[in-house]
């Protein structure tokens, strides 16, 4: 199972773009699930594109496995990483089994011309993500949690050791953003390694085996849940005011406004 | 296996290809001079009187296939061009390849080169697509939005139709400016074996290139950017289609003009039936195009008109309602 490594990693979102990332470390290895929050802007969404090779870093190393991704192949990338991105536009309604069956696309698939092992691999997904009863609707014709859930099933069924997955629970009532971070825990607690960003703070604390805090392009710092959620954290990464309450696992946070609001 | 239980479109293939080939013996059979099927089908297995076989072979036969293969060049690059810009509305007319095509075209008659050879106005007409393409191409290879390139391709095809009407508008003679407004009609009336061998490596090129990147259009339903997650090479895939679309297109306008619509229905018949999957449509789509201009074309040979119809009005007037109606009820599905 490869291992994430980001080394002082500093990149732009253009080619003219200010700086988007400076000096980012963070490792994410097997059976670890990371959640990445931080406010609007701070650089999230680069840290992935990064992390996949789909743009160039402009100082520090990022290594996937032994491979720097810059340098992997479209396809060899795949076969490392699942990469959920942040908008999912669908093209066309496709039937639900054809979506899923893309995330076999590195494999060699198509859909509608599944080899033996990529179907396999799209019906056991199908079941994972409790969407057999939907595998042969279109995709227009899915409610906003049906579809995000047919999102990661697609990147599910790749079968790849890694997920970078961005924002995957947006736009999602509360018991569907648990079930999709139930789907990825699940995958994580098969050995999985998954690097996600979150908005939701309580889904973080939840589900995530280390949280790591980033603004203005910098990760302030990662850690456990229970160390790394605290008022201190929130006020330093958000600019809010925030009490945090831990009942046993489970901690509660009350958010304030913006110190001078108040 | 569930998977192929019910797969859509199975028998699409099949009853478009043995409609074709029913098409294209009708369109051997019909014509002015009346042949019996008898005297038809020993004539195209090389039988028959001398009379039969110039009528069947010589005039018939390359007209027909003629329709075919520019149904099948457009079909083909509409399917893909859309599946690559996940845009129903995108067809070689679209992004200005049939223009641009169709300005080198009439180009040459323009200047009086086309009588110097009978391979000048093909080349050009290729050489008008190829360039439009490879404008589409750098512009592809510097852009990631795809409606960048419907935009860069709008402003191509009313560049060349303005340079077109430039052109019939200073037409130095009556004679030249019929010849150019054929052109830009379309019609397969007259063409040989001859015209078609000329155009075939490029329509076969543009084919194999459309054929050989299509598992990649699936991949762009979920979009560019999760496209290339899944392992798709995005860039090699936009200059596959394009080029191959470009070659197709070429080759269909050398060898009938424009002829519109049948590139942007035909796929859009042809989509429900395959699970809206792009890869999928691209030969239904070819074959729906291609019989289509085949009946079409036997349309304009029998309407009883004093002088002959040109296949790309008769495209465009069927076509474009048919569109319009598609358009519409698209858009009452997702209001």
């Amino acid at each position: 199972m490869p291992e994430l490594h980001l080394d002082g990693v500093s990149a732009r979102a253009g080619r003219a773009a200010p700086l988007a990332l400076r000096d980012v470390s963070l490792t994410i290895g097997p059976g670890e699930l990371v959640a990445l929050l931080g406010p609007n802007g701070a650089g999230k969404t680069t840290l992935l594109r990064a992390a996949l090779g789909l743009i160039r870093c402009s100082g520090g190393s990022i290594r996937l496995g032994d491979r720097d991704p810059a340098r992997l192949t479209p396809r060899e990338r795949a076969l490392l990483v699942a990469y959920l991105p942040q908008r999912r536009p669908l093209g066309w309604p496709n039937r639900v089994r054809d979506l899923v069956a893309l995330g076999r696309f590195a494999h060699g698939a198509a859909p509608g011309r599944l080899a033996e092992e990529d179907a396999a691999a799209v019906e056991r997904t199908l079941d994972d993500c409790g969407l057999r009863e939907l595998a042969d609707r279109t995709a227009d014709t899915l409610s906003g949690g049906e579809l995000a859930r047919v999102h990661c099933a697609r990147a599910f069924a790749a079968e790849a050791p890694m997920l970078l997955a961005d924002e995957p629970s947006a736009e999602l009532d509360p018991l569907h953003q648990y079930r999709i971070l139930g789907l990825i825990r699940r995958f994580v607690d098969a050995g999985g390694g998954a690097l996600i960003v979150l908005h939701e703070i309580a889904l973080a604390a939840r589900f995530a085996d280390r949280i790591a805090w980033m603004r203005d392009g910098r990760l302030l710092g990662d850690g456990p849940p229970r160390s790394a959620l605290t008022a201190e954290a929130l006020g330093r990464c958000y600019g809010i005011e925030a009490e945090v309450e831990w009942r046993g696992e489970h901690p509660v946070v009350a958010l304030g406004g913006p110190p001078d609001q108040r | 296996m569930a998977a192929s239980a019910g797969r859509p479109g199975r028998f699409l293939v099949p009853v478009l290809g043995a409609a074709i080939l029913l098409a294209l013996f009708a369109a051997v059979l019909i014509g002015p001079t009346a042949l019996s099927p008898e005297r038809v089908l020993a004539a195209l297995v090389g039988g028959g009187t001398a009379g039969d076989r110039t009528v069947v072979l010589d005039i018939r036969l390359p007209r027909a296939l003629a329709a075919l293969l520019v149904g099948v060049a457009l079909g083909t690059s509409g399917a893909s061009l859309q599946g690559l810009l996940r845009n129903p509305l995108a067809e070689p007319g679209v992004l200005g390849v049939s223009a641009c095509s169709a300005l080198f075209a009439t180009a040459t008659l323009y200047f009086g080169l086309a009588p110097l050879g009978s391979a000048v106005l093909p080349t050009a007409a290729i050489a008008g697509a190829l360039a439009a393409t490879a404008g589409i191409a750098f512009a592809a290879s510097r852009t990631g939005s795809a409606l960048t390139l419907i935009l860069v391709g709008v402003g191509l095809s009313s560049m060349a139709g303005a340079a077109m009407s430039l052109l019939t508008n200073l037409a130095p003679n009556p004679f030249s400016l019929a010849d150019m407004v054929t052109w830009m009609l379309g019609s397969v009336a007259n063409r040989s074996f001859h015209d078609i061998a000329l155009s075939l490596p490029f329509l076969a090129g543009g084919l194999v290139l459309l054929f050989g990147s299509a598992r990649g259009l699936s991949a762009l339903t979920l979009g560019e950017e999760a496209a290339a997650g899944v392992g798709l090479d995005l860039r090699r895939q936009r200059l596959a289609v394009v080029a191959g679309a470009g070659l197709a297109t070429g080759a269909a306008v050398a060898l009938a003009g424009v002829i519109g619509f049948v590139g942007i229905v035909a796929p859009h018949l042809v989509r429900p039936r395959v699970g809206h999957d792009p890869a999928r449509s691209l030969l239904p789509a070819a074959l729906l195009a291609g019989l289509a201009l085949v009946l079409a074309d036997i349309l304009v040979r029998v309407a009883p008109t004093t002088t002959e119809l040109k296949l790309g009005v008769v495209a465009a007037i069927v076509g474009a309602p048919v569109f319009i109606w598609i358009a519409a009820r698209r858009r009452t599905l997702h209001a």
